[in-house]
């Protein structure tokens, strides 16, 4: 898919058809839909980064959700300050990429399983934290804010105009990410994920490729959380729920393993999923979101990013008969 | 073009068409509502059916006691729908519809399900569980004048600004009032009582702590110790040999969780350590609390109720009672039919509730359904202790606040008597 | 000085819990090479299925316990065989995200049979309590530690004692090879999965006593086994017991005594202390250090 997009004058056209889909969708869809859109954004941010991570490096992390929710909590902060919005948008990214520097400086040092469970205490430690700093955090009920507005002038309702902004966020984020994987940088973290040892010896240093991934990723993370106060206008500690890492590292593999649109497909299956699984019946979504992963996994080992060179190998494998088949060993 | 191209360009228009599919047929500015105008019908009703949905957790830690707050208000609604429906104040008899929406107590889902239940046309969203999942729906709620009634939560934040949220309002007493009627009860004795408190780290075990702590303010009572754990932690052993070391003279458990309630008791025990013991409302089943966690070692168990505990053997012979769990193992799913919990009572309650609403109610419009809950006072209420009314009339409180009554466990009768 | 024994004594009981289902995450770890995310949920499983067989009381504990583990082991084999084979697995990240599939489909399955009402379910111990000192100690939490120890025994003993489990050792470590030596691959990873099965079913009904039966009672006790099995280097069963009681002793005690932690957040300290001792020790307390050959 990303050679796909490689292609010049293919890329321009899926980027035309996405900005004129971005502009027209809000005007003429329900809030509901738009509410969708705008968590899909946010889902999506957030498995960008930790692609680099979990797919780029190859380093399993489970504590995405955490770094979400400080960028929400940072930005919750900016809104009280009554700060300008840029500003709040920066801090928020700054709160999530600082501590995420902060962790990965000494996590980095380990691998495999080390760095996964450190990964997976930061959600687990930060909800009591977050429940103990109660007048900052407001405790267990969370904080709401009433916050970003339309302005006047653009005669337009504040969820079409919350989704503009963070449909700007994304994308700048997605090609913020796209940049990074294809520079230097992202080649750099593939060789330190298929062989540290090649890698070193090519002075690409693991440890400092595994800090900068973490960091970028968390990075991400903030703005993600911005994006999702300005989407939700709540947040509570449970959203840096443990669960919540989880069903991001499934949507991730499920939308494809360090690859740029795969994030963003991640994204959907990230908020479709459990709506789909409401559908069908409310009182069994585990079950059912259990199930369409495994089914979907089973279909897709490679995640959907994966799908139009499947379908492009079957149309040739179906065209002409392979060469087993004519008795040639 | 290359092959992988020529692969892609499918996928690339069916995201086009899917997303032009989208649209609904013309745009949406500043200012457009959803509401429909005060004469013509709202959303979600028309002359024979109401479409009434519920967001409640449904998956995740609080599974349970959400799934028992949808299960016993089906139970109600089943009930009015097999009787022919019911007959609303217009004159139009009308069968319920009710659907259930799982929140996994996430506020952004909750906010995504109110959504899409006004993208679906309900007419309202009702009776939810939880406290950060509702408190999150209000702005929705006002933005589209949907009514988002009755919630299952003790949360004074439902209810205690009715001017500029009036179209959300609570159910079930403040967690405060509750436990600030047992502090006031503790202050009447008179004499030095010392309190240790088990709390959980969440809103509802904070509320629990502070009512009591109101309550028993100039008086001689005094909190010695408050331990708080996590939901989800699987025991609580640290903080109950912190506790028991205090050898206070009431054990405060400001938490309803089924799975740490009789742990905490035992341990209690084991650790020698046998004061009086406070339940809150919804733990004081003697078959969720004070049968698993050995409660006749303790001297005295408290609690505080407005409601009839269906497992209670005192109300084995209530015709109400019976009348309910008949009903429940009805209509409830099969899993849980046979055990129903307050949350399902409470549920039950708010049937009733919207029964006497839709009698009351002139118009099909959601603004004429707020104006006739806002009018009920005094109606009466299912599997409602003696004494306790419903009030809806006021703008700072939930309709049940106004009357909780203290209780003692009496182990020989097997039930809970008044004390205050 | 009462208090501070009591707390170590609790803290070791609950090691035990959870060094029991750790047990099981470091067996399947060492038979397949994944960790299994749906280690718990699956014991969960079989403790539902050995409430069923003691049919309200009627069959003894220790025979409901026995079906339990039976049933662990059809379980494990049959997820194995049925799931996870069908799955790239060697991928750590395809490995993680179907064991989160199966823990959510498990739990779900539970959900969907049982409710999540919380249920009473007997220990296979008195329920006595024998002082020690100023303190006291539960028989149940005795004979939880008992059992571990036996389990850690057997344990060594299969994978050093026994053909199957140098089979199995083999198979985790290089399954081609293994293959082209003559092993039957797929069904030694099923025989894996159906032991450590039976290990988590064992973790359910020792566990469950003390937590009470609900579909989600074994979702924080993973977080511990996860630290526990990792803390003691994933390939060992002594070494994950043996971390199983310091975390549960560590987090008991700094709850207590150190007054910044306090009790909602005593389960940062045994993760950070892991966090410590990985920084020295990479391959956990009693880990075989990784080597990479240039």
């Amino acid at each position: 898919m990303d050679r796909f997009l490689a292609s010049g004058r293919t890329r321009w056209i899926a980027f035309a058809v996405l900005v004129v889909a971005i502009g027209i969708v809000p005007i003429y869809a329900i809030p509901y839909v738009n509410y969708q859109l705008a968590l899909i954004a946010v889902a999506a941010v957030s498995i960008l980064g930790l692609n680099f991570v979990s797919g780029y490096i190859g380093q399993l992390s489970l504590g995405q959700s955490a770094f979400v929710g400080i960028g929400a909590y940072a930005a919750v902060f900016g809104v009280q300050q009554g700060w300008p919005d840029i500003l709040i948008f920066l801090f928020s990214c700054a709160a999530s990429g600082t501590i995420g520097l902060l962790v990965a400086l000494p996590t980095a040092r380990l691998r495999g399983h080390g760095f996964a469970l450190v990964s997976l205490a930061l959600p687990i430690v930060a909800i009591p934290l977050a429940n103990r700093f109660q007048a900052f955090t407001g405790g267990a009920t969370g904080r709401s804010v009433d916050w970003l507005h339309a302005p006047a002038w653009s005669r337009l309702a504040d969820d079409q105009w919350r989704l503009y902004i963070i449909a700007l966020i994304a994308i700048a984020f997605f090609l913020l990410g796209r940049n990074f994987v294809r520079g230097k940088f992202g080649r750099a973290l593939q060789l330190v994920r298929d062989d540290e040892l090649v890698a070193s010896a090519n002075g690409v240093d693991g440890y400092r490729a595994r800090v900068l991934a973490f960091t970028m990723s968390s990075i991400f993370a903030g703005a993600a959380g911005f994006m999702y106060l300005l989407a939700v206008q709540y947040v509570t500690p449970n959203t840096m729920a443990f669960l919540s890492s989880l069903y991001l590292i499934g949507a991730l593999v499920i939308g494809g393993r360090a690859s740029v649109v795969g994030s963003l497909f991640g994204g959907v299956f990230y908020v479709a999923v459990p709506v789909v699984a409401g559908q069908i019946d409310a009182s069994q979504t585990t079950l059912i979101y259990g199930a369409i992963l495994i089914v979907v996994l089973f279909l897709v080992p490679d995640g959907i990013v994966s799908i139009p060179a499947r379908v492009s190998v079957l149309v040739r494998r179906l065209r002409r008969p392979s060469p087993r088949k004519r008795g040639i060993t | 073009m290359n092959r992988s191209t020529r692969a892609a360009i499918p996928l690339l228009a069916a995201t086009a068409v899917a997303m032009l599919a989208l649209t609904g047929c013309s745009p949406r500015v500043a200012g457009d509502d959803s509401s429909g105008g005060p004469a013509q019908a709202s959303p979600g009703i028309t002359d024979t059916e109401i479409d009434l949905g519920m967001t409640t957790p449904l998956s995740g830690p609080l599974a349970l006691v959400g799934s028992q707050a949808l299960a016993g208000l089906q139970t109600y609604i089943d009930k009015l729908n097999d009787a022919g429906g019911v007959t609303f104040g217009d004159g139009k008899t009308r069968t319920i519809d009710l659907k259930g929406y799982d929140d996994g107590y996430d506020a952004a889902k909750a906010v995504a399900n109110v959504q899409q239940e006004i993208a679906e046309g309900k007419f309202m969203n009702v009776g939810g569980l939880g406290t950060a999942n509702n408190l999150a729906t209000m702005p929705i709620a006002n933005q589209n004048q949907f009514p988002n009634v009755l919630l299952q939560s003790g949360a004074d934040g439902l209810s205690d600004d009715q001017a500029d949220n009036p179209w959300t309002i609570g159910y079930l007493p403040t967690y405060t009032g509750e436990t600030a009627a047992f502090g006031k009860y503790l202050a009447s004795l008179g004499k030095p009582i010392t309190v240790a408190i088990l709390a959980q780290d969440d809103d509802a075990g904070a509320a629990w702590a502070d009512g009591l702590k109101q309550g028993i303010q100039g008086s001689q009572v005094t909190v010695v110790d408050e331990e708080k754990f996590e939901a989800g932690d699987p025991q609580v052993d640290s903080q109950m040999a912190t506790l028991a070391a205090t050898k206070a003279d009431v054990f405060f458990e400001a938490t309803g969780q089924l799975n740490i309630i009789p742990q905490s008791m035992l341990k209690a025990q084991q650790l020698g350590w046998l004061p009086e013991l406070f339940l809150p409302s919804v733990a004081s089943g003697a078959q969720q609390s004070i049968v698993p966690g050995s409660g006749q070692a303790f001297p005295a168990i408290f609690s505080v109720a407005f409601s009839k505990d269906p497992n209670s053997p005192t109300f084995a012979d209530d015709a109400e009672v019976q009348a309910f769990k008949a009903e429940f193992k009805q209509y409830a799913p099969a899993a849980i039919a046979d055990a129903p919990l307050a949350q399902a009572v409470w549920g039950y309650q708010t049937g009733a509730v919207l029964e006497a609403a839709f009698q009351a109610m002139k118009e099909p419009t959601r603004q004429a359904f707020m104006d006739a809950l806002h009018s009920l006072s005094g109606i009466s209420i299912p599997l409602a202790l003696d004494g306790v009314t419903f009030d809806a009339t006021g703008t700072t409180t939930s309709p049940m606040t106004a009357t909780v009554v203290v209780q003692q466990y009496d182990f020989e009768q097997k039930t809970y008597v008044n004390v205050g | 000085m009462g208090q501070f024994i009591q707390l170590v004594i609790d803290g070791f009981a609950n090691g035990s819990i959870y060094a029991s289902l750790a047990l099981a995450l470091v067996l399947v770890r060492r038979s397949t090479g994944m960790i299994n995310f749906a280690q718990g949920a699956m014991g969960v499983f079989t403790t539902y299925v050995a409430l069923l067989a003691s049919n309200g009381g009627a069959i003894p504990s220790p025979v409901a316990a026995l079906a339990a583990l039976v049933c662990g082991f059809v379980v494990g084999a049959f997820l194995q065989w049925g799931v996870v084979r069908r799955f790239n697995v060697r991928n750590a990240q395809t490995a993680t995200v179907v064991s989160i599939a199966l823990f959510m489909l498990v739990t779900g399955i539970c959900g969907m049979a049982w409710g999540y009402v919380v249920r009473d379910y007997p220990s296979l111990f008195p329920n006595a309590v024998l002082p020690i000192g100023p303190a006291v100690v539960s028989v149940q939490s005795l004979g939880t530690a008992a059992v571990v120890i036996v389990v850690v025994v057997l344990l060594q003993l299969l994978f050093y004692r026994t053909k199957l489990g140098l089979s199995l050792r083999a198979v985790a470590d290089n399954p081609e090879s293994s293959q082209l030596v003559g092993m039957n691959v797929a069904r030694l990873l099923m025989v894996g999965w159906g032991l450590a099965a039976v290990l988590g079913a064992l973790a359910g009904v020792l566990v469950a006593p003390k937590v009470y039966l609900f579909p989600q009672m074994m979702d924080q006790v993973l977080v511990y086994a996860l630290a526990a099995a990792i803390l003691g280097g994933l390939d060992s069963p002594i070494g994950a017991v043996i971390a199983g009681w310091i975390i549960g002793i560590v987090e008991a005690l700094a709850g207590v005594y150190v007054g910044i932690i306090g009790s909602d957040l005593k389960i940062a300290v045994p993760l950070i202390a892991i966090f410590v001792v990985l920084l020295v020790r990479p391959q956990g307390l009693l880990g075989r250090k990784e080597v990479a050959r240039v």
